[in-house]
């Protein structure tokens, strides 16, 4: 065959194109690195189209998931806008329409496809060149098609199984980064999963945390309620506070008792109903038994503040809160204060509340002395380096029962409760000092704490 | 027990103290209906019954107090109050606002049964004068605006002709007006009109004989 001069350089044209196609193809999978299989077939598609002047170029990818194989097909520019003014008199060529045309050598070997086709988009025969994807066209395939009469020459076949080349290792790329996607995602929710679990659980724990805070907090509010009317020793008020803890289930004791007295009077008998009662019985009695428990052990656990304190400051102020009472019951007060005291260790508010009980419970002794000015008489003093000594003296009519009078509920007050005294021996006691009374002869008692001083407490 | 049996509320937030009293309560054969708080009472379906309502004092929320202030308003049941502490002011507030008893926690079976058949007892007169008051009203509604106001000439004495003279009409017309009024209201003598007439709070006529 005669080669002529100008076709030898036609040639070298084309040659030094096809390299120059080839050389961006070879760059192509460096761009889709990481992207999805629909942006390579969209890179492909484009390249392929330009590089190859093709009237058309399609895609289908085969999706080893089992759902719905993707399509895609671009038109020569030109044609594309034929394609859009044509969509209102006919409807655009979809890349399943083409997909249809395809279908029927879909998965056949190159030799089986028809050389030309009808173009769907201008209705002109084309050539096409089908290509598989993957070794055995297991990704899908690509289908080029040009109304070219020379197509496809054979630099555009190279180009062709190139790209098709290409594309596979991309697509396999972008399968395989996908799975890892997909186990990753996959991983992502179940690490999600559980961290929700997680947290559920945390979530329950603090919930249960906080109830039984609540329930400590309750504990200790009730406590605390009862501290607080010990300390204020307003005896109404521990009594209510008392009244109430117990009175409740007491109460049903005594209805649930009587109510299983009935039951079994009853003719014929409720037995049933009757052990009900007694179940109830048995279970408030203990409750009952619970909550004096928690008050006993009020007394124990009344926790004390330790500092120093000048007890005569600690008279002064309680002097001060009862100055109301003595004006108004024309009560006389009279004090020895020893100077220089030594200080004491303790918690001032407990100690404020002896000081006043004993006040309050002289001045109250004096209620009945109409014969004589009511006097109360205060001292401190401090008779050895170890210990401060306090007396209060009152003009009453003395103690009846000196023995029995620090015993909790004793009382020979009407309205009383017996409690004040007992308080103060045991908030004495927790700071290892000694409380005691003493009937005066024919008139008055004497009631007198002493308290280590500071060096020699050991509190 | 039929739908008239008398039945016992009873409002405490302690459940042990409910169980114990709906026990102890159905034991001598009372219908009984507990609550834990003034809003479930509140909030409850009452049978048509005489009833008593046991209410604690202390209550979380509305107050024993309370809750007797809001109903004193309505046809309640009497109360009986059960008390945690025998607080004096407010035994006396609840007894001066109707309270039936007022018992310090923890009380004697004996008395709270005796609180609760007074309480049923005095229920029972009061739905009776309820009802029948209604039954007067319904008759009372049945006269004509004519003959209402003959019927305060009736009551207080005034004879027939009298009546004619100072409604304006004849002594024959207030005479018909007569009859139908005492048929209306079912009276069947004068005196047992007069006892309707005051138990409706209808005024006599002035200038009585």
């Amino acid at each position: 065959m005669d080669v002529q001069p100008g076709d030898v350089a036609e040639e070298i044209k084309r040659l030094q194109r096809c390299i120059n196609d080839l050389i961006s193809l070879f760059a192509l999978p460096a761009m889709w690195s990481g992207g999805e299989p629909s942006q390579i077939v969209h890179t492909l598609l484009d390249a392929l189209l330009r590089m190859l002047q093709l009237d058309l170029v399609y895609v289908r990818l085969r999706d080893p998931g089992g759902q719905a194989p993707i399509e895609m097909v671009r038109f020569a520019p030109s044609q594309e806008q034929t394609a859009q003014e044509q969509t209102a008199q006919e409807h655009t060529a979809q890349p399943q329409e083409i997909g249809e045309v395809f279908k029927n050598w879909s998965g056949a070997g190159a030799q089986d496809w028809p050389a030309r086709i009808r173009n769907p988009m201008t209705g002109r025969d084309i050539s096409i060149v089908p290509l598989g994807l993957g070794l055995q066209g297991e990704i899908g395939e690509i289908v080029a098609g040009s109304q070219r009469a020379d197509f496809p020459r054979q630099t555009e076949r190279l180009i062709l199984s190139v790209a098709a080349n290409q594309a596979s290792i991309g697509l396999q790329g972008a399968r395989l980064l996908g799975e890892q996607k997909h186990v990753a995602t996959e991983l992502d929710r179940r690490v999600a999963q559980r961290t929700a679990e997680l947290a559920a659980a945390n979530a329950e724990l603090r919930l249960e945390i906080a109830d039984r805070k609540r329930a400590e907090e309750a504990l200790r509010d009730s406590q605390a309620r009862l501290s607080r009317a010990i300390q204020n020793a307003t005896v109404g008020e521990f009594a209510a506070a008392i009244a109430h803890e117990i009175n409740q289930p007491l109460a049903a004791v005594v209805a649930n008792g009587q109510a299983c007295l009935r039951w079994l009077a009853a003719e014929p008998p409720g037995i049933a109903k009757a052990q009900e009662a007694a179940g109830r019985i048995v279970r408030d009695g203990k409750e009952a038994g619970e909550v004096v428990r928690r008050i006993r052990a009020l007394f124990k656990q009344a926790a004390i503040e330790k500092i120093d304190l000048d007890l005569n400051e600690v008279i002064g102020e309680v002097l001060h809160l009862l100055a109301g009472e003595t004006a108004r019951k024309r009560v006389a007060v009279e004090t020895d204060l020893g100077r220089d005291l030594a200080p004491v260790v303790g918690d001032r508010v407990q100690l404020q509340q002896v000081v006043f009980n004993l006040l309050l419970n002289a001045i109250e002794a004096m209620d009945p002395v109409v014969d004589r000015p009511k006097k109360l008489f205060i001292r401190s003093k401090q008779p050895s380096p170890e210990t401060v000594l306090v007396e209060v003296r009152d003009c009453g009519p003395g103690i009846k029962d000196p023995d029995r009078i620090f015993e909790a509920f004793f009382t020979t007050k009407e309205n009383g409760m017996g409690m004040g005294l007992a308080i103060c021996c045991s908030i004495i006691d927790a700071h290892h000092g000694r409380l005691w009374a003493a009937s005066g002869d024919g008139s008055g008692a004497t009631f007198s704490f002493s308290l280590p001083v500071q060096a020699a407490a050991a509190i | 027990m039929n739908s008239d049996s008398p039945v016992v509320f009873v409002v405490d937030d302690d459940h042990r103290v409910r169980e114990a009293l709906s026990s102890l309560i159905s034991a001598v054969g009372l219908r009984v209906a507990v609550f834990g708080s003034a809003a479930e009472f509140l909030e409850s379906e009452k049978p048509d019954a005489p009833a008593c309502l046991v209410l604690d004092l202390q209550l979380p929320g509305t107050s024993g107090l309370e809750l007797q202030q809001q109903l004193s308003a309505q046809d309640t049941p009497p109360i009986v109050f059960i008390s945690g502490h025998g607080d004096i002011p407010s035994s006396v507030r609840a007894i001066k606002a109707g309270a039936i008893e007022f018992l310090p926690k923890p009380f004697d079976d004996q008395e709270l049964l005796r609180a609760i058949h007074a309480a049923i007892d005095q229920d029972r007169i009061a739905r009776a004068k309820r009802s029948e008051l209604a039954e007067l009203r319904r008759r009372y509604n049945l006269l004509t605006p004519r003959e209402r106001e003959v019927l305060p000439f009736v009551v207080a004495g005034f004879a027939n002709k009298q009546t004619g003279a100072d409604l304006g009409t004849s002594e024959i017309t207030i005479g018909v007006h007569r009859g139908q009024i005492m048929r209306k209201m079912a009276a069947k003598s004068l005196a047992e009109l007069v006892r309707m007439a005051d138990k409706l709070g209808i005024a006599r006529a002035a200038g009585a004989v």
